[in-house]
């Protein structure tokens, strides 16, 4: 039992990234890249909140080919490294906000278990985000959530 | 239990909030299962399973037409359980639920002797398939369940999804 990484890849004879072994299904990946790509527009969410809230996710997964990765967008938002190194200490940590608090409150359930989020939990996500905020992070969690599911199961590195 | 996002005015769920957003999901799953490599009788499989494991009454409550005219039977999906493996299913919806189950549980626990099975199975592109259309099947049902638990629904046939549907509304 184990991870393989580049298992799939070296079968296939392409990259062991996301765009070699995704785009073995390319009418799909560039579908998902149009999806993914939208997650990060600043009118529906803050990206560096989409960011913290993915990385999030990596690491509740142990996905490293996610972990490696910053998207572009929120760099620009002003997401920094010391973020990404306090991240795991959301909870006691001064260094987020209570929009990002809340969302990464969420974030957690949702990848563990979404049966376990409370009224309450979605409540202080709707307060922070409002009803297309809401929306926003949760399709962006499911597609956080299933890619890095995707990259660990298909032994994708980066 | 009401839904604690509700949707809005002329939606049917609360991801309704995003209409572009989830209007790009639903393309992305349409082609994954209208435009895919893989039969649609094992994709429904892993759907189902995921449906199951992940507690989305929603998508239990679904059956694509696709699978439906493939084979996969009501009586088929009975067996779509716990203990799945020592069932009559046939063996290739047995590896389906392996795969399915590693997936929505513990990606890290897939092993080599899982790996070698799935390659004696299918092609390096229809793996790539098959893992796309159960995870994300995956998130949708995460996002269905985390904003509120739908009620118990009876079972619906209802048109395989394509690029430019919905999933949860596929006669829009």
């Amino acid at each position: 039992m184990g991870d393989a990484p580049g298992w799939l890849a070296d079968v296939a004879g392409v990259d062991s990234t996301i765009e070699g072994v995704l785009g073995l299904r390319a009418e799909a990946k560039g579908a998902f890249d149009l999806l993914w790509n939208g997650l990060y527009d600043p009118a529906r969410l803050d990206p560096r909140l989409t960011e913290l809230c993915r990385l999030r996710v990596a690491q509740l997964v142990r996905a490293d080919a996610e972990l490696g990765r910053r998207e572009p967008a929120a760099i620009e938002a002003g997401l920094t490294e010391e973020d990404v190194a306090e991240l795991s200490r959301w909870p006691t940590t001064e260094r987020f906000g209570p929009a990002e608090r809340a969302a990464l409150a969420y974030t957690e359930l949702f990848v563990m278990d979404p049966s376990s989020v409370t009224d309450e939990m979605a409540a202080d996500v709707l307060e922070h985000l409002g009803a297309p905020g809401g929306a926003a992070l949760s399709i962006a969690l499911s597609t956080f959530d299933a890619r890095a599911r995707t990259c660990v199961a298909l032994g994708i590195e980066s | 239990m009401p839904q604690r996002l509700p949707p809005p005015p002329g939606g049917m769920i609360p991801l309704d909030h995003q209409p572009e957003l989830f209007a790009a999901f639903n393309q992305y799953y349409g082609v994954l299962w209208s435009r895919g490599v893989v039969d649609q009788a094992s994709k429904e499989a892993g759907r189902l399973r995921n449906a199951r494991v992940t507690g989305c009454k929603l998508c239990q409550s679904l059956r694509f037409g696709g699978a439906v005219e493939a084979g996969l039977t009501e009586d088929l999906v009975d067996l779509i359980v716990d203990g799945h493996q020592e069932s009559g299913l046939p063996e290739r919806l047995k590896l389906v639920l392996r795969w399915a189950d590693a997936l929505i549980v513990d990606p890290h626990g897939i092993d080599d002797a899982l790996r070698a099975d799935v390659l004696d199975e299918w092609t390096p592109e229809q793996v790539v398939e098959l893992t796309m259309t159960i995870t994300s099947a995956m998130g949708f049902s995460k996002a269905a369940v985390a904003l509120g638990p739908p009620p118990s629904m009876d079972v619906m046939l209802v048109p395989t999804p394509e690029p430019g549907g919905s999933v949860v509304n596929p006669f829009a």
